[in-house]
């Protein structure tokens, strides 16, 4: 993944557990590198331990981790350098997860290693929303279910959450209960 | 003939800034982009009212953007708002088919995806330069955070280096009075045939010389570190300077019961820092001398022409413990690292710290070699010239 995951995740560790717990974290995990640089890619396995000693040092369930990692992903990059590019890709729900490809383009003229993941608006209607999220990653659904929930939030929005897999990908089906105050 | 007939549906997804007029200019229509980036409804109002003509240059007011056949590039009168497109008459009405002129400066409108055309990629387009503008912009910010770093470092480097010669001067003021009265004492002591007072005294001025030459280590340290210390290359006799050495060392090398061997040299004159050459070897024969008991110091120098040379190399052997290859690494690790608090307590670190940079001032090197046992051979090399014999005759 690209460095600006880490560096979320770092800042996330920072916020909820302190520098020391980040400290050890880091040191379990075996990265060295002190300045996570948003547009370099890391191998997955680093990814993945960097998560797995958060887990351990937090005792949180993974899942329950990736969620909350999901919906602080869009936290963090709106008060981000990229808040921007997040403001361009779309101006509510639906507008923004139908122009999150183009974003993902955006973001491998850059990094054209990076293995973005796929977003498709399957289905909007009457409140209820169908997004088939397709990745070569596996088992990072929790994480796009926090990511639903942190865009709801950024547009002001409320919904269930839930998802299936279908041959195509991850169906996930985000039902609308309330408009939130701005 | 009309190939194709587009309803305003169609022009809206394809055309999300458009804008159409009637033939005399009187905007009829506009596309939902160009609707919210105007943030007013501007149908009924004349073209030239809304629209400046910004390209081609020479292209005035509607008439000029109809009739021109051009891309064209208009702008709004307070410069918010800038499309790109072509104007299209068709029977009444005039099409101008536009998108967004793309701009990234603080200011300028924020577009979204939808604002774009959906058959062109101009919104990847839009995307993408603004991912990559954070990302120079993060790698900016980056470099200035390390350049910053840096100076930090530096500073306090330079902090560290003139507190250690502060506190070295201060130390050498009342170390030579200490010096200098105890020679007076021994002095009087052997007039008077005080033979155990000499003993004693002796041991304070030699502990006490053993001091000063520690201090002198880290004043020479610190200007290495602060890379003060210029190579002053002047011809000198090889033969000479090992002769003088040895006078020099000589107490060293026979405080442990060793000998030191010098090895007859026969080399020409040659130009270099002999005063770098000279307190390299001292330190080397010093930590010899340490570590070696009722043995031998062997030294001995040669040119070397092999590796695009010529190099003076200078070896120093012992006969003393030698080291193991775990002890050689320490040794290495410790000489890269620098002298830390734990080689204060003695100056042999220091000593062959400073000859390793030295030598790497002298743009030469330092080479170690050991087994447990055999000793350890410490060979100094660097580049020298060679003084031409019709200069020394003259």
């Amino acid at each position: 993944m690209y460095g600006m995951i880490h560096a979320a995740a770092r800042q996330l560790t920072l916020d909820r557990f302190g520098p020391e717990a980040w400290e050890r974290i880091r040191a379990r995990s075996g990265l060295t590198d002190m300045h996570f640089i948003s547009g370099e890619t890391y191998p997955d396995e680093a990814t993945s331990a960097l998560l797995n000693e958060i887990v351990a040092e937090c005792g949180i369930p993974v899942d329950g981790l990736l969620r909350a990692f999901g919906a602080y992903w869009i936290t963090y990059v709106t008060l981000s350098t990229f808040a921007a590019a997040f403001e361009a890709t779309g101006r509510d729900f639906v507008s923004f997860i139908e122009g999150l490809d183009r974003l993902h383009r955006g973001v491998r003229t850059a990094m054209p290693r990076a293995d973005m993941p796929k977003f498709e608006v399957l289905e909007s209607a009457a409140g209820c929303v169908d997004v088939l999220y397709v990745s070569n990653r596996t088992g990072l659904e929790p994480f796009v279910e926090g990511l639903l929930h942190g865009l709801l939030r950024r547009f002001n929005e409320q919904g269930e959450i839930s998802w299936r897999a279908t041959p195509d990908g991850v169906v996930f089906t985000v039902a609308m209960t309330q408009r939130t105050a701005a | 003939m009309s190939l194709l007939v587009l309803g305003e549906p169609d022009l809206e997804r394809l055309f999300p800034a458009y804008l159409s007029t009637s033939a005399d200019g009187e905007i009829l229509a506009v596309g939902p982009s160009l609707l919210a980036q105007l943030g007013r409804c501007v149908r009924g109002a004349a073209f030239d009212d809304v629209f400046k003509v910004e390209r081609p240059l020479r292209v005035k007011g509607f008439a000029g953007a109809v009739r021109c056949g051009k891309q064209l590039i208009l702008h709004t009168s307070d410069g918010a708002v800038r499309l790109q497109g072509v104007a299209l008459e068709r029977s009444d009405r005039v099409i101008f088919a536009l998108g967004h002129a793309l701009r990234l400066e603080d200011g300028a409108p924020r577009l979204s995806h939808a604002d774009f055309s959906l058959a062109d990629s101009s919104a990847d387009a839009y995307l993408a330069a603004i991912v990559n503008n954070r990302f120079a912009e993060e790698a900016r910010l980056l470099a200035h955070e390390l350049e910053k770093a840096r100076g930090a470092a530096e500073a306090a480097n330079k902090a560290k280096s003139a507190f250690l010669a502060n506190v070295s001067h201060e130390l050498r003021t009342p170390l030579n009075a200490i010096i200098g009265y105890s020679e007076l004492l021994r002095d009087g002591a052997g007039d008077e045939g005080r033979a155990h007072d000499i003993t004693d005294l002796n041991q304070i001025i030699c502990a006490a010389k053993g001091l000063d030459t520690l201090i002198t280590e880290v004043l020479d340290y610190t200007r290495l570190e602060e890379r003060r210390s210029a190579i002053e290359a002047e011809p000198f006799n090889v033969a000479g300077l090992l002769d003088g050495l040895a006078e020099d060392v000589r107490a060293i090398v026979e405080a442990n019961d060793n000998r030191l061997i010098v090895s007859p040299v026969n080399l020409p004159n040659c130009i270099g820092d002999e005063d770098k050459f000279y307190r390299c070897l001292r330190h080397l024969i010093g930590n010899a001398g340490r570590f070696t008991r009722h043995g031998e110091i062997h030294v001995e120098a040669h040119l070397d022409f092999v590796s695009g040379g010529p190099w003076l190399v200078f070896e120093v052997s012992d006969t003393g413990v030698g080291m193991n290859e775990e002890a050689l690494e320490n040794l290495a690790q410790a000489l890269a690292r620098g002298p830390s608090v734990q080689d204060a307590r003695g100056d042999a670190r220091l000593g062959l710290t400073l000859t390793q940079r030295i030598a790497e001032t002298l743009g030469g090197e330092l080479l170690i070699e050991s087994e447990p046992g055999r000793g350890a051979i410490f060979t100094l090399r660097a580049p020298v010239r060679i003084e031409p014999m019709l200069a020394r005759v003259g």
